[in-house]
């Protein structure tokens, strides 16, 4: 889910070891490298493009003022998504969030005009896109009605390809009760899904 | 093994969304013989893949830039931001007077004020007022008893205020300021049992 070449883990901690040090250009870099998965995971998380959009560049920002107590602990991956995670779970219970479906047809709007969303879709033919966009749009709003812990862990754990240990340590909560919330995530959207599973997806 | 049992032990294992000849053999044998528990497991898997197929976004293309910009923006906490709105941005404060200034001029008010009452004022037709502030003059000029009346120096916005209950103590209406000058308008006594004091002493 980044844009670009991938940085090993010792171009990652040169990065932030140089950051904390002040080096604004090694933030952009690491800004750049994780803004793809902070944004998208956050996206998920309230289902709004404009709130995730603030959401994960206070993540980045919040984390600039604190890299100086970044002891390298976990990832900085890891702590990133720890920062978004609260901000996007904080934002809703805020805001007392309710979710504003968006069509993934509807045009973006920027300060100087309306761009296209960039969304990556490679299916064949318009009926079947249009099928496929449906089904999505139904798959957001059921993971959007689950509730912000079990949200957390299913979209880390199927969308953005965490491991349980990854998890745990992001939502700081013992690996049992992580594999408990996905249990329970993916039982609710099943429910919630009903008939509209798509079981010819799965071959 | 039932239903209840199979479907917690798969349903957070990676064979939800893997292959199934991964299952232990005691898995594979359950779903082998119950059909529900098959259905169940097509579906968790099938929720599996459709939220694992959903498209990713991208952030807008001024994202990173946003992001730098807001780390050296002198951007005011929300409490500043919401008064500003009410009132306006706010006005820079006016240059204090340093410290050290307004000390000083206290110490000399005290020693002021300590000195007049404690060492009294000369009453004379040729009392000169101090510059801050007033003196007491007889009218006739033909008091000279009363050179060691304790007084104590005020500013032109004291009052006088009889120290004796005594008939014939001087009383405010007694006097009358002019040029910065109380002036007596009648003679006084041996002992006029007269001071200044300042309005918040009173």
């Amino acid at each position: 889910m980044t844009a670009g070449p991938t940085l090993t883990a010792d171009k990652i901690e040169g990065l932030v070891r140089r950051a904390q040090a002040g080096d604004s250009a090694a933030f952009e870099q690491l800004v750049g490298y994780y803004k793809h998965r902070i944004y998208n995971y956050v996206l998920r998380m309230v289902g709004d493009p404009d709130t995730a959009e603030d959401i994960a560049q206070e993540t980045f920002i919040r984390a600039y003022s604190s890299l100086a107590s970044f002891r390298g602990a976990s990832s900085i991956q890891t702590w990133l998504y720890r920062i978004a995670s609260n901000l996007a779970i904080d934002t809703m219970r805020r805001r007392k969030y309710r979710y504003n479906s968006f069509s993934l047809d509807e045009p973006l709007s920027t300060l100087d005009s309306e761009v296209s969303r960039d969304i990556e879709d490679d299916t064949p033919g318009p009926q079947r896109q249009l099928q496929t966009r449906q089904l999505q749009q139904k798959v957001t709003d059921a993971i959007v009605q689950l509730s912000p812990k079990l949200r957390t862990v299913i979209i880390l754990y199927e969308l953005q390809g965490m491991s349980y240990d990854e998890i745990a340590e992001i939502v700081g909560a013992p690996l049992g009760t992580i594999k408990s919330r996905l249990f329970n995530a993916r039982e609710q959207l099943r429910e919630l899904l009903g008939d509209q599973i798509d079981l010819e997806a799965i071959g | 093994m039932r239903c209840k049992q199979f479907r917690k032990m798969t349903g957070t294992a990676d064979s939800v969304s893997g292959d199934l000849q991964q299952l232990s053999p005691p898995l594979r044998e359950h779903i082998e013989m119950c059909p529900d528990c098959r259905r169940w497991l097509a579906h968790t898997q099938a929720v599996s893949k459709m939220v694992r197929d959903l498209p990713a976004g991208s952030p807008a293309a001024g994202f990173t830039a946003a992001v730098m910009a807001g780390l050296t923006a002198n951007r005011p906490g929300l409490l500043k931001r919401l008064l500003q709105r009410i009132a306006g941005p706010l006005r820079a404060p006016a240059p204090l007077v340093p410290a050290y200034q307004l000390v000083a001029a206290g110490c000399i008010l005290l020693v002021i004020i300590a000195g007049g009452a404690f060492y009294g004022i000369h009453l004379s037709p040729a009392a000169t007022p101090p510059d801050t502030g007033i003196g007491l003059v007889a009218a006739d000029g033909t008091t000279p008893g009363m050179a060691h009346t304790p007084v104590a120096i005020g500013t032109a916005h004291n009052a006088l205020e009889p120290v004796h209950a005594r008939p014939d103590a001087l009383r405010v209406e007694d006097l009358v300021l002019r040029h910065h000058t109380y002036e007596l308008t009648r003679p006084l006594g041996s002992d006029p049992g007269i001071r200044l004091v300042s309005q918040s002493a009173k």
